[in-house]
């Protein structure tokens, strides 16, 4: 049986910009819910038409991907805590 | 968006709750094992009655590939090493059922999850003391797996969440969901042969066994962003976050 295609985009967004982020644009629901690494450096946002903000150069995503190389990304130890001795 | 939603709000309209007398059973839910989840912030263990016994029943399907220890559904206040709640993940190809310790008190069950095909899982808890045997058991596909003992409560009040393992960041399975449903009674394993079906998802509005206290369709009669609990108890329903009307989709066991 085929896998779905999730046809979301998913930015990596610089802390810096979460203050540009205009969420009535994208399907990220708000600021309080975002995705943040770790470090909280970063935080993802997700959108299926480009949101203003990216086109016209306010906020400069550090990476966009698709949905199976977000998750390769979000599998690493720099967005989860390990688990510790399963 | 705006053509999906009203299409969803039809149906919202033509189904009384739980489904009515007809079964109409056409949509599920889409969870991108990113940031999506939905969350009751009214179902909760105090008001889902649970103390000693429960049992959670959902069917899935992996929406890209479902990684080690990814959570699914549960109520816990962090993870890994939830000091409560209960929960749902994935890993060395067995689904596991936790009562409060996702490592020391749990039942595993065989399952392949990522190689695309639906799966029913049912978690069941007997928590009280002396109670035997299969305190705690997960099924997968209407067959048990280990079982462990384990004598408590489910701690905690943590809202239902669905999409991923409770109120913590990361850890989040990327799964197709359908008909989520919570008891604050211990299904018997005839009772979860009953719902199993041989694979193909009944109506709980005529399950022979006591109701649910919280049963989410996960696509029929729901309005983006609210999947309402068609259950026993009253509660908002799951409210959908980072999330879309698209994540409704004709994909069903």
């Amino acid at each position: 049986m085929p896998i779905r295609t999730n046809l979301f985009t998913y930015a990596i967004i610089p802390i810096a910009d979460l203050s540009k982020i205009n969420f009535n644009e994208i399907v990220t629901t708000s600021a309080d819910t975002i995705r943040k690494n770790l470090a909280e450096t970063q935080f993802i946002i997700k959108y299926s038409v480009t949101p203003v903000f990216i086109t016209d150069g306010s906020v400069t995503p550090d990476s966009v991907l698709n949905h199976a190389e977000c998750l390769e990304l979000v599998a690493t130890d720099t967005w989860v805590e390990p688990i510790p001795n399963p | 968006m705006s053509f999906i939603a009203s299409a969803i709000a039809i149906r919202t309209a033509a189904l009384p709750p739980g489904g009515g007398g007809g079964w109409d059973n056409t949509l599920s839910t889409e969870f991108d094992g990113v940031s999506a989840y939905s969350v009751d912030s009214g179902a909760t263990n105090t008001t889902m009655g649970i103390t000693t016994n429960m049992s959670c029943s959902f069917w899935v399907k992996a929406n890209g590939t479902v990684g080690a220890f990814d959570t699914i559904i549960g109520n816990s206040s962090t993870y890994p090493s939830p000091p409560d709640g209960f929960g749902f993940y994935w890993v060395s190809n067995t689904m596991r059922f936790y009562i409060t310790s996702f490592n020391a008190h749990l039942s595993a069950a065989p399952c392949t999850i990522n190689d695309g095909n639906w799966y029913h899982v049912v978690g069941t808890f007997d928590g009280q003391a002396g109670a035997s045997p299969q305190q705690i058991r997960c099924y997968v596909n209407g067959v048990g797996g280990t079982w462990d003992n384990h004598t408590n409560s489910v701690l905690g009040n943590v809202p239902l969440y669905v999409g991923k393992g409770g109120n913590f960041t990361g850890y989040i399975a990327p799964t197709i969901l359908n008909n989520v449903a919570v008891w604050n009674v211990t299904l018997t394993p005839t009772e979860v042969t009953e719902i199993y079906n041989g694979g193909t998802p009944t109506n709980l509005a005529e399950f022979s066994g006591t109701p649910p206290q919280a049963w989410y369709r996960m696509g029929d009669g729901a309005l983006f962003p609210n999947i309402p609990n068609v259950g026993n108890i009253t509660s908002p329903g799951l409210n959908m976050v980072n999330m879309a009307p698209t994540d409704f989709v004709s994909d069903v066991p």
